[in-house]
């Protein structure tokens, strides 16, 4: 089962305007921290199984390959935890 | 040169929106509603669990409750739905520069210069469809044909990411036996005349006499018949184009019963002057004045009448709503029950100019002062906020009159013609 979690998210707008995640922040019960976006595999328009659509950027983080979107004008990732 | 004219409808367009942005929506009987507390409770749209208890669009929220308790009532988000259907219409803008909107969940796309740039047409429409899908997920009826009106009827025919292809060679076959109210501009009033006349299917009014029709209903008898034939040729407007104004209007359903000329007479102000802030800004003169009144019965009547100058002065439009009034209800002005809700529009409109007979009473004058002074107080309100001037007539009951039509109404319906 996957969950929608709105996340904070440090990214670059380039002087073109696009726009590249560069770490994602996550809060659990250990506390909050900060991962990098290792790479990005691909970036496309898409809806979410979770609800919602928005610019889908695939993305390697500590070895795992992510769904995190950009909503209109919030993040969120495809998460297995609901909290 | 055969046409390919594309219509595309978003499916009950507010409840899927809901359904997309949460899906778990989908698993319960879920409709989009207005508030029944500020007594805005009718159903606007509706998902597919919600229609099997029968709920229908447009109809009581408690009526809705009484078939279905456990409806989930969610309150309509027009940002929301707003921001969707532009960014399903942007896909449709990457292929034509061709498309005109009916509403926000409507649109007639034209592919047929596409061929030499996207390839069969009927292909690029497919793409279109499959496109909205997977990157908003939100599913499209499609009607093909080589008119619009076949093609809106085609996307009527299956709801359910229908995508229905009407031909030159097929159209007879498939509109045959459909009842008349499927074509656009063929309503509940036409379709029961129709029925007098016997004529209840596409395929009879095809057959129909269109001089009989033309005497029994003026102009549009002819204009039905030949949607029915298939002659309709209007254009697919051009990306930016937009459809001409043919009325202005604004409605309210009071937060309590009207229960007098008093009452209702602060009401007509706060829309009047609405209609004419409107006029004003799009440089328009209207001669028309409609007044629309229902009871707390939902018993309605509508009232208009053609005044001697065009006007987009609230206090002349107001004066004319109040004749008629007078003209219905010579004793009060008022209808022997309550009122639940009033609309005022002003139509046949033509753009302003500046040009007027001889004026031998000084009323021009007059009419140039009251322009100054309704324009000084809308400028007041679009700088400082709608309640820092007002007339003192709409400060007898300030919760009846706490309403700004030009700012709540943001989506209107659209006509055909």
């Amino acid at each position: 089962m996957l969950y929608k979690r709105y996340i904070p998210v440090i990214s670059l707008i380039g002087k073109e305007g696009e726009v590249t995640p560069l770490f994602i922040i996550w809060a659990d019960e250990r506390g909050t921290r900060k991962y990098k976006v290792d790479r990005i595999l691909h970036v496309r328009q898409a809806s979410s199984q979770v609800g919602g659509c928005g610019v889908l950027y695939e993305c390697m983080i500590t070895g795992k390959v992510r769904k995190l979107f950009y909503e209109r004008n919030r993040w969120f990732i495809e998460s297995t935890k609901p909290y | 040169m055969k046409r390919t004219i594309v219509h595309a409808d978003l499916n009950h367009c507010y409840a899927q929106i809901e359904e997309m942005k949460y899906p778990a929506l989908r698993n319960v009987p879920m409709a989009v509603g207005g508030h029944e507390e500020s007594r805005h409770g009718i159903i606007l749209a509706k998902n597919d669990k919600a229609k099997e208890y029968g709920i229908k669009t447009a109809e009581t929220l408690r009526d809705a409750y009484r078939k279905c308790p456990e409806l989930l009532i969610i309150h309509p988000n027009y940002g929301d739905y707003m921001y969707y259907t532009e960014k399903v219409k942007d896909i449709y803008r990457e292929y034509s520069d061709r498309v005109e909107s009916f509403g926000l969940d409507e649109a007639w796309i034209d592919l047929t210069h596409t061929t030499s740039l996207f390839g069969d047409p009927l292909l690029t429409a497919r793409t279109m469809q499959e496109r909205v899908y997977n990157e908003l997920g939100l599913s499209v009826s499609m009607g093909i044909s080589f008119n619009k009106v076949f093609a809106k009827l085609g996307s009527d025919l299956d709801k359910r990411k229908g995508f229905t292809v009407i031909s030159e060679d097929n159209f007879r076959e498939v509109t045959e036996d459909l009842s008349v109210d499927s074509l656009i501009f063929i309503g509940g009033a036409t379709t029961r005349k129709l029925g007098e006349l016997g004529i209840t299917t596409i395929g009879e009014l095809r057959n129909a006499d269109p001089v009989l029709l033309k005497r029994r209903f003026g102009k549009n008898g002819l204009l039905i018949w030949h949607y029915a034939c298939g002659h309709e040729d209007s254009p697919v407007k051009r990306c930016g184009e937009s459809r001409e104004r043919k009325s202005i209007s604004h409605g309210i359903t009071a937060v309590r019963d009207l229960k007098n000329y008093e009452d209702l007479h602060m009401i007509l102000i706060v829309l009047c002057e609405a209609i004419a802030a409107k006029l004003r800004e799009e440089e328009l003169e209207g001669q028309v004045v409609s007044l629309y009144l229902r009871d707390n019965e939902l018993y309605a009547c509508s009232m208009q009448k053609k005044i001697s100058h065009p006007t987009d002065l609230a206090e002349e439009i107001v004066k004319n709503c109040e004749l008629l009034l007078k003209q219905r209800y010579p004793a009060t002005c008022f209808p022997e029950k309550p009122l639940r809700s009033v609309s005022v529009g002003v139509s046949s409109l033509h753009k302003k100019d500046d040009l007027y007979l001889c004026d031998l009473c000084g009323v021009e004058e007059k009419r140039k002062r009251e322009n100054v002074l309704e324009s000084t107080m809308e400028a007041i309100r679009d700088h400082y906020g709608p309640e820092k001037i007002c007339r003192l007539a709409v400060m007898m009951d300030r919760k009846l009159t706490d309403f700004h039509p030009k700012e709540d109404h943001l989506i209107h319906p659209e006509s055909w013609l």
